[in-house]
């Protein structure tokens, strides 16, 4: 066999084994190991096992995951966030579906201070959720707007994926961050459109609420004060070059512990809780990261990597038709594959690509978490469908939460389609802010 | 294996305990240096050297063990799920026996590794300082190993039939491993 036989016959291999659900993390570094040595012999493949793992870790920029990750899991925890659906509601109250479209806009609120959209997507459902189906709303549409709201936590800046992508494709995380305002935002209006149009098509499923007070939404206001400061002390240094992301995250985690302290809602379990669920996710985040690295290697040193990317280039003359290719097998992937490890099983064989054509790199990092984000509400896995069922019980089937979210998913490729024929859009805020 | 598992699950505990020290000690550090930063004029020096090559390093692979025996590293059910039960049960024990034996060559070369970064004495230099990082070379054979062994006794468990998990009960609070994806 030759080498590049090695290398395709490595990736098969690999599908295999995550196939049989063995974790991704080791069966990338198990496949990448044994493959090195296949190819080149122990002593390369004894060499690049000890310095990946350290090399990959020891990072200032990947640094910035676990203080973005606590500091979403501290406001989650010491319920920062409910202030930002209460004041939304109130000023949506006048709107067809008001109270589906104030769980929107405290999604999108909430992804300014959270990195994961399966975190706001959790923390959104169990507040909006009671409060719709207390209002005798649809329950199809009150979590399919919750499920498909939470994916915005991943496009407003903080995100992780963003902070994945630009530590391995080498892009600028503020930029990106940046870019991913303008997703997200547009992501935003576009469900409110969706609720919208289905409200007005069939009034029952949302039924008109109360009109509130203007002096009612001044006072709905001031309980958003918690993420607000959070958040300007973040964006504010982030984006005017005074911090680093990392600085941004750590004195976001800071601050938000000092509000919940100021509010009583962060006690020591609950602080406990979120660093161990911060360090936990870390974990899990590098194994795949050290994995994903070698296996980059792999198949550069194969030959593998170079065939797979040019056989895709030649398939077409023209890039938009190259692109739609990239955009279906990312929807197919996103149907079986959580985002993180698509995005990392994925991007060694996807960048040469982006490069060989001269796209730009950071606004095919934000097409990619779009793309990405979809897969987490399609069937048949939808990591978001699963939590907003664990949070809402018995209100809706596993079933029915997709069918509400298929509305939105049609307004998600749409949205997508924009991003994707005008990469101006997404490269406006990055090149203003530069 | 009850023995092995009352040796275990303390190991594990310390790694926890030392994940979180580091989690918060790394938020305090780098909130401190921006504040003496701004206001006076004074970073701690070596802030990036120390973030990136202790805390980072140690919290990411001493977490490993604890991701471990909770199941929450990531992986794929969606074709599992559809087999009969004994044979899901087959497959997770070969997984957590792979992860075994992947983590124990991750472990043996990392020690060697380690052992020579002491040797030769590897520092960073950062700015007129030189920060030795030599010694957290040695949070990757200690944590991998750890791993191994979580993993190798998981395995067991799970071929076993018995429970295969250990660690604070979430509560019904969304736990770790959903709250992270996306």
């Amino acid at each position: 066999m030759d080498d590049i036989g090695i290398g395709l016959g490595g990736l098969a291999l690999l599908f295999v084994l995550i196939g049989l659900r063995v974790p991704i993390g080791v069966a990338l570094i198990g496949v990448s190991f044994a493959g090195l040595y296949v190819l080149l012999g122990w002593r390369v493949a004894w060499g690049a096992l000890a310095v990946m793992p350290y090399q990959f870790s020891a990072n200032w920029v990947l640094s910035s995951v676990p203080m973005f990750l606590l500091l979403g899991f501290i406001c989650y925890h010491a319920e920062l966030t409910q202030g930002m659906f209460r004041a939304a509601r109130v000023w949506t109250s006048a709107l067809p579906g008001g109270l589906a479209i104030a769980a929107v806009f405290g999604s999108a609120g909430f992804a300014a201070v959270c990195g994961s959209s399966v975190a706001c997507a959790a923390a959104m459902g169990r507040i909006a959720v009671p409060e719709m189906m207390r209002a005798r709303y649809n329950a199809e549409l009150a979590t399919g707007t919750v499920a498909v709201a939470g994916t915005i936590g991943a496009l407003i800046p903080p995100s992780i994926i963003l902070i994945l992508y630009g530590v391995i494709a080498q892009v600028s995380v503020p930029q990106l961050f940046l870019g991913g305002i303008t997703a997200g935002i547009i992501s935003a209006i576009g469900y409110c459109v969706v609720i919208l149009v289905r409200v007005k098509l069939n009034p029952a499923l949302a039924p008109v609420g109360v009109r509130s007070s203007w002096p009612e939404r001044i006072g709905a206001l001031k309980d958003t004060w918690p993420i607000l400061v959070v958040m300007i002390g973040i964006f504010g240094g982030l984006f005017s070059g005074a911090f680093t992301p990392t600085e941004a995250g750590a004195i976001g985690a800071f601050l938000s512990c000092l509000v919940g302290l100021a509010r009583r809602t962060l006690n020591w379990r609950r602080f406990r809780l979120a660093v161990e669920e911060t360090m936990i996710t870390t974990a899990a985040l590098i194994v795949i990261g050290v994995g994903a690295t070698l296996l980059t290697r792999f198949l550069t040193l194969s030959g593998a990597g170079d065939y797979l990317s040019d056989s895709i280039i030649g398939l077409s003359a023209n890039p938009a038709m190259i692109l739609l290719g990239i955009i279906l097998i990312y929807l197919i992937l996103g149907m079986f594959l959580e985002p993180i490890g698509a995005m990392l099983l994925t991007m060694p064989i996807v960048l040469p690509i982006v490069q060989d054509l001269d796209w730009s790199l950071l606004w095919f990092g934000i097409v990619l978490t779009k793309l990405l984000e979809i897969g987490m509400v399609t069937p048949p896995i939808g990591m978001n469908i699963f939590v907003i069922k664990g949070v809402v019980g018995n209100i809706a089937t596993t079933t029915q939460i997709f069918r509400g979210v298929m509305w939105f998913i049609l307004m998600d490729l749409i949205v997508l389609g924009v991003l994707a024929i005008w990469p101006e859009i997404t490269l406006f805020l990055p090149a203003v802010m530069k | 294996m009850k023995f092995f598992q009352r040796v275990l699950e303390p190991l594990v505990s310390a790694m926890g305990l030392i994940g979180i020290i580091c989690v918060t000690l790394m938020m305090l550090h780098i909130t401190f240096d921006v504040v003496l930063r701004f206001v006076f004029n004074s970073p701690i020096r070596g802030t990036i050297t120390i973030v990136s090559h202790y805390y980072m390093v140690i919290l990411g692979f001493c977490s490993l063990a604890v991701a471990e025996s909770r199941d929450a590293h990531v992986s794929v059910e969606v074709f599992t799920e559809l087999m009969p039960r004994n044979v899901q049960n087959g497959l997770a024990a070969m997984a957590g026996f792979l992860a075994a034996i992947v983590f124990g060559f991750v472990t043996v070369r990392t020690w060697l590794e380690a052992i020579h970064k002491m040797e030769i004495g590897a520092a960073i230099q950062q700015g007129s300082l030189t920060i030795p990082v030599w010694p957290s070379y040695f949070a990757l054979p200690v944590g991998c190993g750890l791993m191994a062994v979580t993993a190798l006794w998981r395995s067991w468990a799970i071929s076993k039939g018995s429970k295969s998990t250990f660690g604070p009960e979430l509560n019904g609070e969304i736990s770790a491993e959903e709250l992270y994806h996306g």
